[in-house]
């Protein structure tokens, strides 16, 4: 399933337009309260997920457009019974996924979250997630507010030239 | 139309030497014949040497829980051989093979894994002496990362490297990301055409 490239572009630009959430917004169990408005998702896509398989990927660009360093510490979705950040590197040809236990994005800046480099890996899915068209995921700072987004989820298409482009970009 | 055509194969033609050189491939003087090995495929059927013989294979080892980088070595794939298929006669059209190498977590659900990227993928797996004996002649690398017993979402981490596998069953090049659709299309159709001097 491909989603029109309009609906993709207005869901981007949708999500880093518009305030951010309060992290209540998805029952995770203890609610974190909601970071300032100048952090923004944007841009966050899942590639659709295969039956059986239980680990998803999330991509976005994360934007701290605040004046304090931005830590983020972890990640959950409902559904799913593990967050955690992930780098891919590829080094004398071998390819690794190594946990981030935290990553910060100094004021002003932005991390990336993109294909064989950073990502979020969810873990623990239930049948349920493989044919939701958005996944709901809340990033965890650690400075106890979260952020909550959707990530559209779509194909991990070899022939979209972003993700492609993206994909051939290991770290090594 | 017919000159369209002329011109699409006319720039095919002078572009696809410099778009081919733009890949990161290693082509064996001597090519490295495959031994034997035993597995499964998806269909639950064998899959032997035999099954590599006789035509043009892109093996790529990995696992099927694997979120990142496989599912877009394999998309890649997927579009290569759609490009690739504007090149060459579906008979030449190299298949592709997904050599499965977490047997535990991968053996139920490979059907519905590689289909899910083209539905003319074979996925292969079997007992893990099988595995590397087959990783082995690919002069490919696998380690499962498995912590403890209850660990159910560890790392495999594997070689990166598709091995072009050529109709004698023999390693014949192996490329490595980024697995650029049109730059690898083309640089495999040089090679299926003999044309070696691509590097």
């Amino acid at each position: 399933m491909k989603l029109p490239f309009w609906t993709i572009l207005m869901a981007a630009l949708t999500a880093s337009a518009m305030p951010l959430r309060p992290a209540a917004a998805h029952d995770h169990g203890a609610h974190p309260a909601s970071v300032a408005a100048p952090v923004k998702v944007r841009q966050a896509w899942s590639p659709r997920g295969v039956p059986g398989v239980d680990t998803r990927a999330v991509y976005f660009e994360l934007v701290n457009g605040g004046t304090a360093p931005l830590v983020i510490i972890g990640a959950e979705s409902p559904g799913f019974r593990r967050g955690v950040i992930h780098e891919t590197t590829t080094a004398s040809g071998l390819t690794r996924m190594t946990p981030v236990e935290q990553l910060t994005v100094p004021p002003g800046q932005s991390a990336s979250f993109r294909p064989q480099e950073l990502h979020l890996m969810l873990t623990g899915a239930g049948p349920e997630h493989q044919e939701n068209k958005t996944l709901p995921v809340r990033l965890l700072f650690a400075d106890g507010t979260s952020l909550s987004f959707e990530a559209l989820v779509h194909e991990a298409d070899g022939q979209h030239e972003n993700h492609r482009h993206r994909a051939a970009m290991p770290k090594s | 139309m017919a000159i369209r055509s002329f011109c699409l194969a006319l720039t095919l033609l002078v572009a696809a030497p410099a778009l081919a050189q733009d890949v990161k491939g290693v082509i064996l003087d001597e090519p490295s014949q495959l031994g034997d090995f035993q597995l499964t495929d998806h269909r639950g059927e064998p899959f032997t040497l035999e099954d590599l013989v006789g035509q043009w294979s892109l093996v790529f080892l990995g696992f099927t829980h694997c979120p990142d980088v496989c599912p877009f070595t394999l998309a890649n794939l997927e579009a290569v051989r759609s490009q690739l298929s504007m090149l060459v006669p579906p008979e030449r059209l190299p298949q592709i093979v997904f050599l499965a190498v977490d047997p535990a977590r991968d053996r139920p659900v490979l059907a519905d894994y590689v289909a899910h990227f083209d539905l003319s993928f074979i996925g292969i797996t079997g007992e893990p002496g099988e595995i590397a004996r087959l990783a082995h002649g690919l002069d490919a690398y696998y380690r499962l990362e498995k912590k403890s017993d209850d660990d159910d979402a560890y790392d495999v981490v594997h070689s990166a490297a598709v091995a072009v596998v050529n109709p004698a069953g023999a390693v014949k090049a192996k490329i490595t990301p980024p697995f650029h659709p049109q730059g690898t299309a083309n640089y495999l159709h040089l090679l299926l055409r003999g044309m070696e001097g691509i590097n």
